[in-house]
């Protein structure tokens, strides 16, 4: 189990790395981030307040952009199909193509956060913001994953995989922005809620993704 | 030759919104046999080789006796990616199935070596296909399934697919095939058809 958990892990980094979507999803981030202080014009003070939504809004939206390809050419090409016939367990694949998700599409958001903040607003390093992400962005992989596994067989994947996501992602932005902004000093009640939401989701999740794939696959 | 019991199959139906894709189909199949599964177009092979697979719902028994229950299988879809070459795709699928069959085999076997180092984007749909049945073979499982295993190949690769299923079947292994070519050059002891309607 461990090993074939192993063996589809290194598969989707090594596809991840020479397939370039995690560079894009990053530099949609970045491009994202770019819009907001473009928008509200120089010497506003309303950029520092504004600094922590935006990181977390473009980290949103990057993870939405990422979702679409979890899933898709595995099923297209019925590597999905061949999991299923051959009993290889779905529970390590699909907690295996989470992990890589967030590590190409997440980790280095958190990585980038702290320059971010400093470029946009100015202010120094920020624990919150670090720490909020960290508990944030798995979440939103971890929602997004039985959502990737729901839109396969449609044709318009793209925008309805968006339109349906997106509500769901509500309650992780809410968290994290209150968790994160700089005029809270405790907290630690958003924290707390952020990170009972990632330890249900780990476990909930992965497993709606597995009934979802089995319905999906034919 | 002791013969198992591998696959049977009682009043197996199918059905894809509320039309019945063919009739109520009973076999038993033993180790040794080679099934042939006939019929034109559209009328159920494939869907009759994912129900057995277990791919779309179906009503009517369908009971396995395997050791382990996986069962060999080539569709229609090859499940090979595009950027990986050969040898990428040989340890992939070898390491998944945690398999015994080594590597310097399949590779004369299949006559691998020359396209070892080439990205499956590069290959023809013959070559891909082989691929598949590479996977097949490193999986070493009792019973195949193969959907429509020689179109698309060329007279080399039709004779090593034939030889495959013959030796398959030799070593107490069973095959399914679904096909409406007509071919005399598998000859096994046990050759049963099956014409679905």
């Amino acid at each position: 189990m461990y090993k074939i958990f192993l063996v589809i892990f290194k598969k989707e980094l090594k596809d991840n790395f020479l397939n370039n979507k995690a560079g894009f999803t990053i530099a949609f981030f970045l491009l994202c981030l770019l819009v907001f202080p473009l928008s509200f014009g120089a010497g506003s003070n309303i950029q520092r307040d504004i600094s922590i939504p935006a990181i977390w809004i473009s980290a949103l939206f990057a993870n939405l952009i990422s979702l679409e390809q979890m899933y898709k050419e595995d099923y297209s090409d019925g590597t999905l199909a061949y999991y299923l016939i051959n009993n290889i367990p779905f529970s390590v694949m699909v907690y295996a193509k989470c992990l890589s998700n967030w590590i190409f599409c997440g980790f280095p958001i958190i990585i980038l956060s702290p320059l971010c903040l400093y470029v946009l607003s100015g202010t120094s390093f920020s624990y919150n913001l670090i720490i909020t992400l960290m508990v944030g962005t798995p979440m939103l992989t971890l929602i997004g994953s039985p959502m990737a596994a729901l839109m396969l067989g449609s044709k318009v994947r793209g925008p309805i995989l968006t339109f349906i996501t997106l509500p769901f992602y509500f309650p992780i932005i809410i968290f994290g922005v209150m968790g994160a902004s700089t005029n809270n000093y405790n907290i630690n009640a958003e924290f707390y809620l952020l990170l009972a939401m990632l330890s249900i989701g780990t476990v909930f999740f992965p497993l709606l993704t597995i009934k979802i794939l089995k319905n999906n696959i034919n | 030759m002791e013969k198992n019991l591998l696959l049977k199959v009682n009043k197996l139906e199918c059905s894809r919104n509320f039309l019945r894709i063919f009739k109520p189909i009973t076999f038993k199949l033993f180790s040794g046999d080679l099934f042939i599964i006939k019929g034109s177009n559209g009328s159920g092979k494939t869907s009759l080789i994912h129900c057995l697979v277990g791919l779309i719902p179906s009503s009517g028994e369908k009971v396995w006796y395997l050791e382990n229950s996986s069962v060999g299988y080539v569709g229609h879809k090859l499940a090979v990616k595009d950027y990986d070459t050969v040898k990428d795709f040989l340890k992939f699928w070898k390491a998944i199935y945690s398999s015994k069959v080594s590597f310097k085999k399949v590779v004369d076997l299949f006559s691998l070596s020359k396209i070892l180092y080439t990205p499956v984007t590069f290959l023809s749909f013959g070559q891909k296909k082989k691929l598949a049945f590479v996977r097949l073979y490193l999986l070493e499982t009792q019973i195949w399934l193969l959907d429509e295993p020689f179109s698309g190949m060329d007279t080399n690769n039709k004779k090593l697919v034939a030889k495959l299923i013959k030796k398959h079947n030799e070593n107490n292994g069973a095959t399914i095939i679904s096909t409406h070519e007509t071919f005399e050059k598998i000859k096994g002891n046990s050759v049963k058809e099956l014409n679905i309607v």
